[in-house]
């Protein structure tokens, strides 16, 4: 059981974690046209890499949105950042 | 032959001795013996039978790495059918029985199988039962196979305690090297725990006479002394079964005999593995003959139990042999040396070992004692992956100090230190967290191979059957990986695990391959280290713990009312009133609604504030709906999508005001809305603009519903009186009830005219008492959710997740707007204009009927195309008798549904075909006039 | 569907069979309790629960995070825990409207009904929690919001070997059965 560092609360074990999403993918402005391609890019591929890797999760109990940089071999957590600003 | 006890032993209590029984017979034992050491000392060696061929099989070790003697115990009418008696603590009372067996060990009627065993070699199940089909061999197969019997009971209080600690050090084995290692962590200062599977520490050493000048026995007291005198926590019985990621430790420990064990989860900082090493069997003919015992497990039932293996032994060993003839010899044992390596070696004897033949003589003995090496115990260092090396003087895979996981530490006989003064020097300095480099170079241990005759009776994995043939037979076939060997001859598969058989295994393979041992690699480790009863892993999470409901504030007034409580989504809520046939009940409530009102409690509801700045436009985007032009007051029904454009709630949003909506979502979704409203708030909006508060829980709400809902209502001691001709469908108001805020919102499931009021959830009572006392003349009762669900049906609305699927989209249910006409960006948009949202042959959602008198369709069913072959077109969602109609109604998803309104379909169920009407899926009330009065 | 009522014991924990809730008074203050081993478990019943968020709402109201002892608990005053980065729980705190206040830029909601509310006192209340999760008083946390036993909880210190649970009360029959049986699992 992992234990992951939630940028606000501190250190907290996996139970209370939920992966979201690889990190970097931002969503396309889709009030104008986009391909096919473009749209599912952004919904089904994933890097999965093995390595290091940022990842976006959620801390469950407090909800908070982050990025976590952990390595997916080791599972070694070097970082977590906040996404909140001016709070 | 008869064994006893020699003295008493240090484990041993003989002053307190015990009747219990092996295959019916009465024994006695002491306390303090394990299962194994009591059968030893009343000269049971046969104690059960090999897995495949049901050789006779005894006991070869003395504790986990057992690989044989599984037997069936029962005490006080518990049974569990595969106890390890090496391990297994020997109660008053117990029944203990051969597995594998029948009618006993003894005399098995199936060792004629071992007759076979030419024929039934590595692989045979897999070439043998393959045609035409596996399937018609398994039943046999399976009853032949298996050990022990699974008994019929629960235990309904084996319930595992669980908990979480953490420390600074972890000291996992309290031999010398673990010992050592936790007091001089003690002594610094730091937090340390020191475990030991075994029932009495530091029990595990009976090799030297001597630890640093004194007596072993005093020496390991007063390190003991030592280390609880530093406040160290110290447990016997409790096995490191794992490591797991960010070093945490399962710990289980025994609570006796049929009880729960206890899972720790331990956090700690650094963990010393001291966990020793295990003696490796030796190959020879016959060397798997009941008799034959493990260097280390003599000396063991010798030194700690007081039982001699025989009076006459043979003792072949590559390790130690002196020292152990001199142990022997000081207790009278005779023993006859003989050569490990001699090529001629072989045992002798029917049901367990009679005499031994050498290239020079045959010795008539009682017992054998052999050693073909040392295998450090690395398991808990690979869960790890702790990277190994080969270290050829001992013939043997150690932990790489330079591959070491984080926190991962390894000291004694485990690291392959075999020398005591080594390993006490470099444990002191382990605990301290100063480098250290052994010297692993102090001893040689050779490792004899496999004799070049009878390779069919030299015996690899002893309780799976697997011999030194088997392997060259898969080597044969061409299974060159040391994984897939493993699993073709399924060699290490034994209970041990491949404790004793891994690296003959590996030897064996090496061998025949023509190649070294670190070249055919070693098979993986994983947890557990020794088997772990599941419900460890469960903890309190079992039986009624295990998806407890939710439950209502009203559950005791239902009860009293005699509702019929059932599962729904997550939530315990009432599912008719009454006792007896659930179907009366519902279609009574139906036609009382219809006609009067029902009174449901729909408290479970979702109630999810929205509020901020932001909060409009956040839910124009999170809703496919939209919501930008949504006036205080009014509420809008709406679906929340997933990316991806399936369908994954339905619900109303109340406009409270500008700044302030109520998201009433589904309620077995209401925990994943909120999660979705969050996710979306804090990643690509602004979060300190919209703030997301799900006071479901705050709110209980009522729905009065029926053509008498306004009466009921405006009975109630409000200040406003409702007005149908303002109060308009899809509006809500806020009034005071009792001194409580009282929310009305008038919207409908059932078709019918109704109100969900909603009060605070402790006034819930007072307003559900008053509602029931002003519906009882009016004869308006409770309604369950069943009868609800047979109205909405009616009205041909849908219930996500039952009538939809992920592959759902909004206008496969006929909701077509916002994806023609909503310019806002919004979840899912882009998904419903690709190809596959696009194609003319989705499912919609339509409605069946079939003839009056015909029977309802099953729930479920497939609509398919016709022909010999049918394809499925579609689905059965939902489907009931209608008691407002008077015929069986049905719900589902149709492939091109919306363009066969009128078609006759093919109902395919468990291989009957039947026809049904598709029709439109509203079958009541369809222009609205009831729903929309005023 | 299945008919499950007797599957599922009544409650043990109930609000709605008390007379006076009928008459709409709050209903008396100290209810069901069980002991141990060197501890009490009882639910409580607090005045006023009010959560407040915003970007302010943590400097705004001092608020308690973990282990830090909670002042006013005792005596029944108003105090507040941090839920989140934005959000607060206040205790026993003055009326408040709900809704959004646009002056002060914060997010009002009662949520008095939501919660039941235990506390566990004596030596043994850290090794009940830790049945429940991984916790110390040496790990501290901004957060008072924890998964126990796999439920959310609100979980705060208000003496020295005494804690304070806020838990949904739709899950806390299940949760306070957690509790009793980690109670006598301690023996």
């Amino acid at each position: 059981m992992q234990q992951f560092p939630c940028p606000f609360c501190g250190e907290r074990d996996e139970r209370e974690f939920h992966f979201l999403a690889e990190a970097g993918k931002e969503r396309p402005n889709t009030t104008v046209s986009i391909d096919d391609e473009t749209w599912a890019r952004y919904l089904y591929k994933q890097r999965n890499e093995k390595g290091e890797v940022q990842e976006i999760w959620m801390h469950l109990t407090c909800r908070e949105v982050f990025l976590l940089k952990r390595h997916s071999v080791t599972m070694a957590v070097s970082e977590s950042v906040s996404l909140r600003q001016g709070c | 032959m008869h064994m006893s006890r020699t003295h008493a032993g240090v484990q041993v209590n003989t002053d307190a001795c015990f009747n219990f029984e092996f295959d019916g017979k009465t024994l006695q034992g002491c306390e303090g013996d394990t299962i194994a050491s009591a059968l030893l000392a009343n000269g049971v060696v046969v104690i059960g039978r090999g897995f495949k061929y049901h050789r006779p099989r005894g006991v070869w070790g003395s504790w986990t790495e057992e690989p044989n003697a599984i037997v069936q115990v029962t005490l006080n009418k518990r049974t569990l059918p595969n106890c390890l008696a090496t391990t297994t603590l020997l109660e008053t009372g117990m029944q203990v029985k051969s597995v594998n067996a029948f009618p006993s060990a003894a005399f098995d009627i199936k060792g004629g199988l071992n007759l076979l065993r030419r024929w039934l070699g590595a692989g045979f199940y897999y070439k043998t039962f393959m045609w035409p089909n596996w399937h018609l061999f398994e039943p046999m197969i399976r009853k032949m196979a298996g050990l022990g019997a699974v008994s019929e009971q629960c235990f309904d209080d084996y319930v595992s305690d669980q908990l979480h600690e953490t420390c600074d050090v972890l000291v996992v084995g309290a031999g010398p090297a673990g010992l050592v290692a936790a007091r001089t962590a003690a002594e610094a200062g730091e937090s340390v725990w020191l475990v030991d599977d075994h029932h009495t520490l530091g029990a595990t050493h009976f090799y030297h006479e001597f630890i640093e000048g004194v007596a072993a026995r005093s020496w390991i007291a007063t390190q003991l002394t030592a280390i609880i005198a530093a406040g160290a926590t110290v447990y016997s019985s409790t096995t490191a079964f794992g490591i797991y990621d960010h070093q945490l430790v399962g710990l289980m420990q025994l609570q006796g005999f049929a009880q729960a064990p206890r899972l720790i989860r331990l956090r700690a900082s650094r963990i010393i593995l001291a966990t020793g090493a295990i003696d490796r069997p030796l190959l020879f003919r016959n060397n798997d003959l009941p008799g034959i015992f493990s260097q280390s497990a003599a000396l063991d039932y010798l030194s700690n139990y007081g039982v001699s293996v025989g009076k006459r032994v043979g003792l072949a060993s590559v390790h130690n042999a002196d020292q152990v003839h001199d142990v022997f010899a000081k207790h009278a044992i005779e023993v006859v040396a003989l050569n490990p390596q001699d090529e001629a070696l072989s045992a002798i004897g029917r049901k367990q070992i009679q005499s031994v033949n050498t290239s020079t003589a045959r010795e008539s003995v009682d017992a054998l004692v052999v050693c073909g090496g040392l295998t450090p115990t690395i398991h808990l260092w690979s869960h790890q992956q702790g990277g190994l090396r080969w270290q050829k003087n001992i013939h043997a895979f150690v932990p790489n100090r330079e591959q070491a996981p984080a926190g991962l530490f390894v000291v004694g006989a485990a690291a392959g230190i075999y020398t005591l003064e080594d390993a006490l020097s470099d444990a002191v300095h382990v605990a301290i967290g100063r480098a250290s480099t052994p010297n692993l170079a102090a001893v040689s241990i050779p490792m004899p191979s496999a004799k070049t005759q009878n390779r069919d009776s030299q015996w690899i994995d002893v309780q799976h059957d697997v011999t030194v043939k088997d392997v060259d037979v898969a080597v044969q076939e061409n299974y060159a990986s040391v994984e897939h060997v493993k699993r073709y001859t399924t060699l290490g598969m034994a209970v041990d695990q491949g404790k004793t058989s891994n690296m003959l295994g590996l030897a064996a393979l090496a061998d025949k391959q023509k190649v070294s041992i670190p070249e055919v690699g070693i098979t993986t480790f994983r947890p557990p280290f020794v088997p772990v009863p599941l419900v460890t892993y469960g903890g309190q999470h079992t039986h009624l713990h295990s998806k407890p409901p939710k439950r209502l504030v009203l559950e005791p007034t239902h009860r009293a009312l005699n509702a019929a409580l059932c599962e729904y989504g997550g939530w315990l809520r009432p599912g008719w009133y009454g006792d007896g046939r659930m179907d009366e009940h519902v279609q009574q409530e139906v036609l009382m609604t219809r006609e009067q009102a029902g009174i449901l409690d729909a408290s479970a509801l979702g109630k999810i504030e929205v509020m901020g700045p932001d909060a409009r436009n956040f839910l124009n985007f999170v809703y496919y709906n939209r919501l930008d032009n949504l006036q205080p007051g009014h509420i809008r029904y709406g679906f929340m999508l997933t990316e991806g454009g399936s369908v994954y709630d339905d619900g109303v949003v109340w406009c409270m005001d500008e700044h302030r909506f109520l998201v009433s979502c589904s309620s077995s979704h209401v925990a994943g809305v909120e999660q979705l409203l969050e996710s979306w708030r804090q990643d690509g909006n602004n979060p300190n603009q919209i703030y997301v508060h799900n006071a479901t829980s705050q709110w209980a709400t009522i729905t009065v519903t029926g053509p008498k809902a306004l009466d009921i209502v405006n009975a109630l001691p409000l200040p406003i009186e409702l007005n149908m001709a303002e109060f308009k469908h899809m509006r809500f108001l806020e009034a005071t009830y009792q001194n409580h805020t009282l929310r009305i919102a008038r919207v409908s499931f059932s078709g019918e005219i109704s109100f969900e009021l909603s009060v605070p959830t402790t006034q819930a009572l007072m307003l559900w008492n008053d509602l029931l006392r002003i519906g009882k003349p009016l004869q308006a009762g409770p309604l369950g959710l069943e009868a609800m669900s047979v109205m909405r049906a009616e009205k041909g609305y849908i219930i996500v997740g039952k009538d939809t699927d992920g592959e759902t989209m909004p206008h496969d249910l006929g909701f077509t707007g916002p994806r023609a006409n909503k310019t806002a960006a919004f979840v899912g948009d882009r998904s419903l204009h690709t190809k596959t949202a696009q194609s003319s042959s989705r499912r919609q959602w339509v409605g069946f009927t079939v003839p009056k008198d015909q029977p309802m369709i099953p729930v479920g069913a497939h609509l398919v195309n016709g022909g010999d072959k049918p394809k499925s077109i579609g689905v059965v969602t939902s489907s009931y008798f209608s008691p407002t109609l008077q015929q069986p109604i049905a719900l589902g998803l149709l492939e091109a549904g919306a363009l066969r309104l009128g078609e006759q379909v093919s109902v395919w169920h468990m291989g009957q075909q039947s026809r049904a009407k598709v029709v439109s899926p509203c079958f009541y009330d369809v222009s609205g006039a009831r729903l929309h009065a005023g | 569907m299945r008919d499950d009522r007797n599957k599922w014991p009544s409650p043990v924990l109930n609000d709605a069979t008390r007379g006076d809730a009928t008459r709409g008074e709050p209903t008396s203050a100290e209810t069901e309790t069980v002991s141990g081993l060197n501890i009490t478990l009882s639910r409580i019943k607090l005045q006023r629960q009010v959560w407040v968020s915003g970007t302010s709402a943590l400097q705004r109201f001092k608020c308690h995070s973990w282990p830090s002892i909670t002042p006013g608990f005792k005596q029944a005053q108003a105090y507040s825990v941090c839920l989140r980065r934005d959000r607060v729980l206040l205790v026993n705190g003055t009326l408040m409207k709900d809704g959004w206040d646009a002056q002060l830029d914060l997010a009002i909601t009662e949520v008095s009904d939501s919660y039941y509310v235990f506390k566990l006192v004596g030596e043994n209340s850290l090794a009940v929690l830790r049945r429940g999760t991984e916790i110390s008083l040496t790990t501290p946390s901004a957060s008072a919001m924890r998964k126990l036993f796999g439920y959310d909880v609100v979980l705060y210190r208000t003496a020295e070997i005494e804690f304070c649970l806020h838990i949904d009360r739709a899950n806390a029959e299940s949760f306070w059965a957690h509790l009793v049986e980690s109670i006598d699992n301690l023996a």
